[in-house]
């Protein structure tokens, strides 16, 4: 069901996401999918060089899990704005859990903005990444 | 450090849009939203066809060259980067099949002095049309260089 504007209040939880840990496997074809070859993020060797053990995952795979979280929530037409702020590495293991919270309302040429923060955390409650995202949705009238 | 005389200058570029590539991308994120696979599951949703997901310019930003032609012509080094934020503003749907034109422009050189060592902040800002000549999105991305 996609979410009606005046049934959303500002301080909701609107997203709680749960994903599997993050694997080497997923970071070698997130490269390959993304054309990010940059080495960091599959040879531990380069990962341990430039001070991490081992490999990281790429910030953007961190941005497509919270826009996931996001488009579970609201249809991806809905969505009009996404920013996120890179705070710390993920690396293989960290299992990632994203939420966001509704803090701001308003209607704007007969469409309800809505517009949330965003964030990543591990299982060890270190924010990988923050952000905050804007949505479109309908109001009752018109549907 | 990055060649601030490289403020405001454009780096253009095309890439056609694949199905297979919005596939690969959001089974590598795990994302199984229907709407990125199935152009029955997203018709039923109100797309044309199958979409791509919200990070997917990012992809031709990388696949098409871009990325390391603008990197290399500022003098930075890809391994010393790290990426520090990424921001999106929605205009159009992408579809498979379409072909998006993109301008790569360098809006700001900015040094700052770290705990530890220097830093050079590097902001992008990329615009994408298609080829209706709709405006599909506006993409910011800032990278930091360690020196």
């Amino acid at each position: 069901m996609q979410p009606i504007f005046e049934d959303i209040k500002e301080g909701d939880i609107v997203i709680n996401l749960m994903k599997p840990p993050v694997t080497k496997l997923q970071l070698i074809r997130y490269a390959g999918a993304s054309g990010d070859f940059n080495p960091l993020h599959t040879d531990d060797e380069v990962g341990r060089a430039s001070g991490f053990n081992g490999v990281v995952a790429h910030g953007m795979l961190m941005m497509g899990i919270a826009a996931q979280a996001v488009t579970n929530w609201i249809p991806k037409s809905s969505l009009k704005k996404l920013k996120v702020r890179f705070k710390a590495p993920t690396r293989p293991g960290d299992i990632i859990k994203v939420t966001g919270k509704v803090v701001d309302k308003k209607i704007e040429r007969n469409k309800g903005i809505v517009t949330c923060t965003l964030e990543a955390i591990d299982q060890r409650q270190d924010v990988k990444i923050s952000g905050s995202f804007e949505a479109a949705l309908p109001l009752k009238k018109y549907i | 450090m990055a060649d601030k005389n490289k403020i405001g200058k454009k780096y253009p570029f095309t890439w056609m849009v694949e199905r297979g590539k919005i596939r690969e991308l959001v089974e590598a994120i795990g994302d199984d939203n229907p709407i990125y696979k199935n152009a029955e599951a997203a018709r039923e949703k109100g797309y044309k066809n199958i979409v791509a997901p919200p990070t997917f310019a990012f992809v031709s930003v990388m696949w098409s060259g871009v990325f390391l032609r603008a990197i290399n012509d500022l003098g930075i080094e890809f391994a010393r980067i790290m990426h520090a934020e990424q921001g999106y503003e929605y205009y159009n749907e992408i579809f498979p099949g379409d072909t998006l034109i993109g301008v790569m422009e360098v809006k700001e050189i900015i040094e700052k002095k770290g705990k530890s060592g220097d830093l050079d902040f590097i902001q992008f800002e990329n615009t994408y049309t298609n080829q209706h000549d709709e405006l599909v999105l506006r993409e910011e991305i800032l990278l930091v260089e360690r020196k």
